[in-house]
């Protein structure tokens, strides 16, 4: 007789046997006590939990000689049938081998016999999500309305692909990912029954890695059995599990850290050498960020999550959260669902440089925040005599363009009522022109989007002439379209009252000037050259780069 | 050939030894890593030590066993792999799988399956598996041969063992090479160095003249000019043969290396402007590289490999190979040129 694995040797026989599933358990026993078993059940539940060892259980409980009772002899002979998955009565059928009509039309000729020896005909469906639509749909009427002898038992690990009409028939139990500590203790109890000694940290390691799934954990503990007989260390689980050594992680966000990215390749090198590969290399190393992330937003103490607790001690301090979210999307990024080793390597490269040249990551809110400092800042340092504005901006203005545009025009009315009568006309039709486009804007988006990029020139006799850049010359072309054309000159006629006619041009020179460039401050203000100063000031001018706006007003106070 | 054939995975090797000889053979493994690294090859070497009439530990290679596994008609190992011209393994091949495995075996105590290419099964068909996996007749052993562990779902995963293989040292894979290939010393070491530790991506490449492809590649690059965009992609295209392929496929594979190998380059100057000291797959352009370099800055580079994983991307969804490849190269010439707007 051939070897056979722990998973299966280890099946559990019993409702007792059955792991971290106790609610089920307990419906379940509490139908057969009192007699109040159902025609059909259903469950479901992830990969490697007990919804087959529940199912063959369950049938067990019922057939059993001395039944049905809730703790089936497992001796008799339909007992030990049924555990080797061969009883006459107990059909295991596998649903995704078997899926089609013909398979259930075979089951719903033969449901009418009566069983042959035990006292209820059951038929296991395992992998049930697998059968097609018709198959589900013959199902229907017998799964409603079966013989008294028949009981059928589904499972599944995709319970929402199976029909609603199948599931409303059905009582549903939903299994729950085995907790750590059980499947712990259950390996535990394994490793005791196989007489090998297993240190308590591999057992840990093993657990923590099936995510839920006991007979993950099995068959990883059989590998690791097979492979070191008698005593088992850590490093035979990582080796097994493919996990990169603790202490090379360490070093790997020690080199983050130091920024020191030629360190942190020549790791990547080794860990790859091992026969690691960049995929799971990359999601070890986006788990522990995730660890460094949760203990950073909810303290170490969070005890619902298992800490690496070498890894927060050393780290725990070393990023901010924002800087931990961008290299999680730096990981992320890397990610690719790709066989091709090579660009898996490469992408793995990428994201450890990019991480060790990454600047400490600021939030966008102390960014802002600073910016209203340095706003602040401006005014004091702007001592001119013309007018006190008290009212003060909103600090969202300043990071985005487009919201700038409204409050824009009410703002450039104030300093024109002082100007020089020179200056008045030419701010006076800036301001006419701002306007019209103010209700450009209102009335569609999309032509306001166009005819901003032009330049205003100016308005001579009802003609109002605006220049795009030779770039734009599509925006031209666009607007000079009937339709468009007659909006536009409709918003004006409304600001300005009197004929309009809209005249369009691209200019000559070829390049106009920078779009960039402040324009308004600098023919608003120009009588005041200490504007331009506080343009150029380096700090001003960072922002400017760093938002891509333009300076729409500056405050003076004091004077 | 036996085990000593099998380079780089002593542990693994160690491990199924002692596993035969403990009569510990589970009934399910998954063996995993790259392409090209040989586990096709040990699975076969591991079926003849399975089954061979002496030895126990290793197989002998002179049994009627051995010999009728090396020539691939032994009636109790049993392969499956993809249908030709097939992107998966079907439904019917597993059932006819299933079939065979619940017949006793002929000549043997086991009767072994290997599923090659088993991350190409779609989901009919790795579902149609599980319950087998799960619970196989007592002779049966079944081998799941995949290159990443990710395109394998969970339930099939849980149900069998993992040995993930190693990839195969520079100087293993050059010495097969001109063992077996009969490729000079300079030759196979550069395939040995842009192959990754894949024989079979290595044995590709030589048989395409890669080598000479790159060079040439390298050199016009480092020539580009700005609005070389669309001439060059042209040249590639030529270069390369792709238009006159037929099949899709083979074309698309084709465009792939092309692209890796502009990813391999641009990788190599990020490394060379780090000075890392790390090894670079262009040994031969080391100075040229350094010093071209320094022209470029780092967040350049990562938008060119940025727009170049874009490109790779785009080309598993159906993209056109002529325009995708335009596309990028332009890409790429503008950020060299120090355009931002791309």
């Amino acid at each position: 007789m051939s070897y056979v694995v722990l998973a299966r040797r280890y099946r559990p026989q019993t409702f007792e046997d059955l792991v971290g599933q106790e609610p089920i358990v307990l419906t379940l026993r509490n139908a057969i006590r009192t007699n109040r078993v159902a025609h059909a059940y259903l469950l479901a539940g992830p990969r490697g939990v007990g919804k087959t060892s529940m199912a063959r259980i369950l049938s067990k409980a019922l057939n059993c000689k001395h039944g049905p009772t809730d703790t089936p002899c497992n001796a008799c002979d339909i007992c030990r049938c049924i555990s080797e998955g061969n009883d006459i009565d107990v059909l295991e059928i596998d649903g995704a081998s078997n899926r089609g009509i013909d398979e259930v039309r075979n089951i719903r000729q033969n449901v009418s016999y009566a069983p042959s020896r035990a006292r209820y005909k059951i038929y296991i469906i395992d992998e049930v999500h697998m059968l097609t639509r018709e198959a589900f749909n013959a199902l229907l009427k017998t799964l409603e309305e079966p013989p008294s002898h028949v009981k059928f038992i589904f499972a599944t690990t995709a319970v929402n692909r199976l029909p609603e009409t199948v599931q409303s028939r059905c009582q549903r139990f939903d299994f729950r990912n085995i907790a750590i500590h059980d499947i712990e203790k259950r390996l535990l109890d394994i490793c005791r029954a196989e007489g090998v000694q297993v240190e308590t940290a591999a057992i840990h390691t093993i657990a923590r890695y099936a995510k839920g799934g006991l007979r993950d954990s099995q068959s990883v503990l059989d590998q690791i059995l097979s492979f070191c007989k008698d005593r088992i260390s850590p490093e035979d689980v990582n080796f097994v599990l493919g996990c990169i050594d603790e202490d090379k992680i360490l070093v790997l966000f020690d080199s983050f850290v130091r920024k020191d990215a030629s360190s942190a390749l020549k790791m990547v090198n080794e860990i790859l050498g091992e026969g690691k590969t960049a995929g799971e290399c990359i999601d070890q190393l986006l788990s522990c960020v995730r660890e460094l992330l949760i203990a950073s937003s909810c303290g170490r103490e969070a005890n619902w999550i298992e800490f690496n607790a070498s890894l927060i001690q050393k780290y725990g301090d070393s990023f901010s959260q924002d800087t931990l979210m961008y290299m999680v999307q730096i990981f992320s990024d890397a990610r690719m669902r790709t066989t091709d080793s090579l660009l898996q390597r490469i992408l793995l490269e990428m994201a450890v440089i990019r991480i060790c040249r990454m600047e400490s990551v600021e939030s966008l809110y102390d960014i802002a925040e600073r910016l209203a400092a340095l706003e602040g800042g401006l005014v004091h340092s702007n001592n001119e005599s013309v007018k006190k504005n008290t009212e003060i901006i909103p600090r969202q203005e300043s990071v985005s363009q487009q919201m700038v545009l409204e409050p824009a025009t009410e703002e450039y009315r104030a300093p024109v009522t002082n100007k020089k009568e020179n200056l008045e006309s030419v701010q006076g039709e800036k301001h006419v022109w701002e306007k019209i486009l103010l209700s450009v804007q209102n009335k569609k988006k999309s032509t306001w989007a166009l005819l901003k990029e032009g330049q205003f020139i100016g308005c001579k006799d009802g003609e109002i002439t605006v220049e795009f850049p030779s770039k734009c010359f599509f925006h031209k072309e666009k607007l000079d379209q009937i339709e468009e054309k007659k909006l536009i000159e409709q918003c004006a006629k409304e600001v300005i009252q009197g004929n309009v006619r809209l005249k369009l041009r691209v200019s000559k020179n070829g390049s106009p000037e920078k779009r960039d460039a402040p324009v308004f401050p600098d023919r608003e203000f120009s009588d005041r050259p200490a504007v331009d100063l506080s343009v150029s000031e380096p700090a001003v001018k960072k922002t400017l780069d760093l938002f891509g706006g333009h300076v729409v007003k500056i405050h003076n106070k004091g004077g | 050939m036996s085990f000593k054939n099998i380079f780089c995975q002593d542990r693994i090797v160690n491990l199924f030894q002692k596993a035969i000889v403990h009569d510990h053979l589970a009934h399910a493994y998954i063996f995993a890593g790259q392409e090209g690294i040989g586990k096709t090859l040990f699975s076969k070497e591991l079926a003849k030590t399975i089954f061979c009439q002496h030895a126990r530990a290793d197989a002998c290679d002179t049994c009627s066993h051995c010999q009728r596994i090396t020539n691939d008609n032994f009636p109790d190992l049993f392969f499956v792999l993809p249908e030709k011209n097939s992107r998966t393994i079907k439904i019917e091949q597993l059932r006819h799988l299933q079939d065979v495995l619940h017949v006793k075996p002929l000549e043997s105590k086991y009767k072994i399956a290997i599923i090659q290419s088993a991350d190409k099964m779609n989901e009919e068909s790795s579902n149609c598996l599980l319950k087998t996996l799960e619970e196989p007749p007592s002779h049966a052993i079944i081998i799941l041969i995949v290159t990443s562990l990710e395109s394998v779902r969970e339930t099939v995963r849980s149900r069998c063992q993992i040995i993930r293989f190693f990839p195969l040292s520079m100087i293993v894979v050059k010495d097969i090479l001109v063992n077996s290939f009969h490729l000079d010393e300079k030759q196979a070491e550069q395939l040995a160095c842009i192959s990754n530790g894949s024989i079979e991506r290595a044995a590709l490449l030589s048989s395409t003249h890669a080598l000479d492809k790159k060079n040439w590649l390298v050199d016009r690059i480092l020539t580009l000019g700005m609005n070389d965009n669309l001439t060059f992609s042209k040249e590639l295209l030529d270069k390369w043969n792709i238009q006159d392929l037929e099949i899709l496929e083979e074309k698309r594979s084709q465009v792939k290396e092309l692209i890796l190998s502009f990813l391999l380059y641009y990788r190599d100057l990020l490394i060379c402007k780090i000075q890392s000291g790390m090894p670079v797959y262009h040994t031969n352009w080391r100075n040229t590289l350094t010093s071209k370099c320094q022209v470029l800055s780092e967040e350049v580079l990562f938008r060119i490999i940025q727009v170049i994983k874009t490109s790779l991307e785009q080309l598993d969804h159906n993209a056109n190979i002529a325009l995708l490849l335009e596309n990028m190269i332009t890409k790429i010439l503008r950020l060299q040129f120090g355009d931002r707007t791309v």
